[in-house]
C-alpha cells in the first residue's frame, strides 16, 4: 500500500496577544491509501487544527505535509483549493449544506467549481443522492429533512468530484445513535471502495468502528494504548 | 465559468428576493440616478424635434440681416441699444449689390389695432412684407391669393391675413374681398395664410400682413423692426458678401465692429443644441451624482452580505471555491443588483416621460444612446462599487470563515 498522507514535525501556532499559541506541536504520522481511520483526542487538543491542513484548508507553520506524493506545505491557495476540489471531500458535523439550495445544487456545488459539464454533473448528483437514499429528498432544502438526511447530503456532496480521501469532523456529533450507525455505515461502505476515510472524533465508539485510531493530546500524537 | 456566472446571478437574485425591502432601497439610489437621465433625456429630445420642426420651418438657407442679433449673448450694453437701424437704404444697397443670393426680400413688423364691423383687436402683429417674403419665408397661401409684384408697386391697399385673424374677427364668414381696417386704414383681404400652429404657447397665426410699400406710404421710412431677408443656395458665401455690403452702406472703417446683425436659422439652432447640450451635461452629472451614492449604498449592503454569508463563503471554498471565483461571485451579485435597479430606473423614467410628454404636448422620444447609458451607469457603478466587498469576500481565511456561527 503507498502512503497518501505524510505528515511530519507538523507545527502550527497562532498569533495571540502578542504571543503565540501552538496548536500542534510536531506531529509525526502516515496513512496509508485506502485505510479507514480515526483521529481521537479531547477537545483542544488540536484535532481540528490537524483536520484543516489535512484538509488543505489551512498551512502548517512548519513541517512537512505530503498527500499523495505532493508537499501541498508550500501551495498557493488557488493550488490548495484545486486539491480540496478534486482529491478531498469533507463530512461536517454540523453538515454544512447551503442553507435554502436544494440537495441537488448542494451536491452539484463542487461539480460547478470543478467545472463539470451540466448534464454530466446532473447524472452524477442524481446517483450520489439515490445511492444515499435520498430520491425522495433530491429537491428539498436543507431546512425541510432530518439530521441523518442532511448529513448523507453531505457524503453525497464530499463524494461529488470522486475525491480519494474522505474528512469526516464529528460526522456523528449532530445525530442520535441510530442515525449515526447509518453514517458509520455509509463511511465504511465508501472505504471497502476503495476511499480513504478518516474520521475526527471524540467518541469512543465512534473510533472503534475505525480500523486505526491516532490519539491526539496537547498538539502531539500519543502511542496507542 | 458561465456555469459561475449563472449561479451567481441565481444567488443574487435568491438574495435580492429574501431581502425585498432592503434590496429596493439599496438600489433607490441608482433607480432614482437613471430614472433621471431617461427623463431628461427624453424631454430634451422632445423639445429638440420640436424646436427643429418650427426651425425648419424658418428656412435653413435664409439669412436675415437685423439691428440685433437673434443670440443675445451677455447684457445689452448702451452701444448695443444706440446703434443704427438697419433701414431701406441697407436694403436698396443689398437688393443692388447682391450677387450670391437668389432673393432679397424685406419685413417690417408693427402692431397696430383692427376692425371689422363691430369685431376689433388691439395690438395685432401687422408686417410690411415685399411680394417675395413669402416664399423666402415659406410662408403659403391657403385661400385667395398672394401678393404680386404689383401690388407692392402700387402700394395698394391690400392684406393676407393669418388663421388667428379669420377666427376671431370674420367668424363663419368669408373674409376674401371684405375690408378690414388696420390702424383706421382700409385694406382689402386678399388671401389667407396656412396655419402655422403655435411655438411655446405663442401663436403663429394672429398676424396680418400688408405690402411694405404701403406701410411705407402712410408712416414714413420708419425702420425700427425692419428685417432684410436674403435667401441663398451657398449661405456662407452670401453671409460674407452681406457683411461686406452692411459695412459699406453703414460706413464703417476698417477697425470699427459691426453694429449690425446676421442672423440665420443655423445659428440659432446651433445655440439651441450648446445650450441642450449644457443641460444634457448638467442632468448627466447630476444623475451620475446619484449613482455614486447609490454605487455606496450597494456597497454598503455588499459588505453586510459578505459578513452575514461568512459561512457559506467557508463552505463554497471547503468544497473547492477558488479565491477568484468568491470574488466573482460577489462582483456579479452587485452588479446584478445595481442592473436590476437600473432596468427598473429605464422602465419607471420611460414611463414618466411618456406622461410628461401626453401632458405637454411635446413629441415622445427616448433615445437609444440614453437607455444604453442606463445600463452602462448601473452595471458600471455595480462593477466599481462591489469591487471591495468581493475582495473583502474572496480574502477571507476558510478555517475562520467555517468556524464562523
Amino acid at each position: 500500500m503507498s502512503k497518501i498522507i505524510q505528515m511530519t514535525d507538523i507545527v502550527k501556532e497562532y498569533p495571540f496577544k502578542g504571543g503565540v499559541i501552538s496548536a500542534l506541536r510536531g506531529l509525526t504520522f502516515d496513512i496509508e491509501r485506502g485505510e479507514f481511520l480515526s483521529i481521537m483526542g479531547p477537545s483542544g487538543s488540536g484535532k481540528s487544527t490537524l483536520m484543516h491542513i489535512a484538509g488543505c484548508l489551512d498551512r502548517p507553520t512548519s513541517g512537512e505535509y505530503i498527500l499523495d506524493g505532493r508537499n501541498v506545505s508550500t501551495h498557493t491557495n488557488d493550488e490548495l483549493a484545486m486539491l480540496r476540489s478534486k482529491m478531498i471531500g469533507f463530512v461536517f458535523q454540523s453538515y454544512n449544506l447551503l442553507p435554502k439550495t436544494t440537495a441537488i445544487r448542494n451536491v452539484e456545488m463542487p461539480m460547478i467549481y470543478a467545472k463539470v459539464n451540466r448534464k454530466d454533473r446532473h447524472k452524477r448528483a442524481m446517483e450520489l443522492l439515490d445511492l444515499m437514499g435520498l430520491s425522495h429528498r433530491v429537491h428539498h432544502i436543507p431546512s425541510e429533512m432530518s439530521g441523518g438526511e442532511r448529513q448523507r447530503v453531505s457524503i453525497a456532496r464530499s463524494l461529488a468530484n470522486n475525491p480519494d480521501v474522505i474528512l469526516a469532523d464529528e460526522p456523528t456529533g449532530n445525530l442520535d445513535s441510530k442515525m449515526s450507525d447509518e453514517v458509520m455505515d455509509i463511511l465504511k461502505t465508501l472505504n471497502k471502495q476503495e476511499k480513504t476515510v478518516i474520521i475526527v472524533t471524540h467518541e469512543h465508539d465512534v473510533a472503534l468502528k475505525t480500523n486505526r485510531i491516532i490519539y491526539i493530546k496537547d498538539g502531539m500524537s500519543v502511542p496507542n494504548l | 465559468m458561465f456555469e459561475l456566472i449563472l449561479e451567481s446571478i441565481r444567488v443574487s437574485f435568491e438574495s435580492i428576493h429574501n431581502n425585498k425591502l432592503r434590496s429596493f432601497l439599496t438600489t433607490l439610489g441608482i433607480i432614482i440616478g437613471v430614472m433621471t437621465v431617461i427623463i431628461v433625456v427624453s424631454i430634451i429630445a422632445g423639445l429638440q424635434s420640436k424646436v427643429q420642426q418650427v426651425f425648419s420651418s424658418i428656412g435653413s438657407n435664409v439669412i436675415y440681416v437685423q439691428r440685433h442679433s437673434w443670440i443675445s449673448m451677455g447684457s445689452r450694453d448702451l452701444r448695443k441699444m444706440m446703434r443704427n437701424y438697419v433701414d431701406f437704404d441697407d436694403f436698396k444697397m443689398i437688393k443692388e449689390m447682391i450677387s450670391s443670393a437668389e432673393d432679397v426680400g424685406i419685413s417690417i413688423s408693427r402692431m397696430f389695432p383692427i376692425k371689422y364691423r363691430n369685431e376689433h383687436l388691439e395690438a395685432i402683429q401687422t408686417q410690411g412684407v415685399s411680394e417675395n417674403s413669402f416664399k423666402i419665408n415659406n410662408v403659403s397661401v391657403e385661400i385667395g391669393i398672394a401678393f404680386s409684384a404689383d401690388d407692392i408697386k402700387y402700394k395698394r391697399n391690400v392684406c393676407i391675413i393669418g388663421k388667428d385673424i379669420q377666427k376671431n374677427i370674420f367668424k363663419n364668414e368669408n373674409p376674401i374681398g371684405k375690408t378690414l381696417t388696420v390702424d383706421g386704414k382700409k385694406y382689402l383681404v386678399q388671401g389667407i395664410t396656412e396655419e402655422k400652429g403655435s411655438v411655446f404657447g405663442q401663436s403663429m397665426d394672429e398676424v396680418i400682413y400688408i405690402p411694405y410699400t404701403a406701410m411705407i406710404k402712410y408712416y414714413g421710412e420708419e425702420s425700427k423692426r425692419l428685417s432684410i431677408e436674403v435667401r441663398s443656395s451657398t449661405p456662407d458665401e452670401t453671409i460674407e458678401e452681406l457683411r461686406w455690403i452692411m459695412r459699406l452702406s453703414h460706413s464703417l472703417k476698417q477697425n470699427e465692429g459691426e453694429n449690425f446683425s446676421i442672423n440665420t436659422s443655423d445659428a440659432l439652432m446651433n445655440q439651441w443644441k450648446s445650450l441642450t447640450t449644457a443641460i444634457f451635461l448638467i442632468m448627466i452629472a447630476i444623475g451620475s451624482l446619484s449613482l455614486v451614492v447609490g454605487g455606496i449604498g450597494i456597497m454598503n449592503i455588499m459588505l453586510v452580505s459578505v459578513s452575514e454569508r461568512t459561512r457559506e463563503i467557508g463552505i463554497r471554498k471547503s468544497i473547492g471555491a477558488k479565491d477568484r471565483e468568491i470574488l466573482l461571485q460577489f462582483l456579479f451579485e452587485s452588479i446584478t443588483i445595481s442592473l436590476t435597479g437600473g432596468i427598473i430606473g429605464i422602465f419607471v423614467g420611460f414611463i414618466i416621460a411618456f406622461t410628461i410628454s401626453k401632458f405637454s404636448n411635446l413629441p415622445f422620444a427616448i433615445p437609444l444612446w440614453s437607455v444604453l447609458l442606463g445600463f452602462l451607469f448601473s452595471v458600471s457603478a455595480g462593477l466599481f462599487f462591489g469591487i471591495l466587498p468581493a475582495r473583502k469576500a474572496a480574502a477571507l481565511d476558510p478555517v475562520e470563515c467555517l468556524r464562523y456561527e
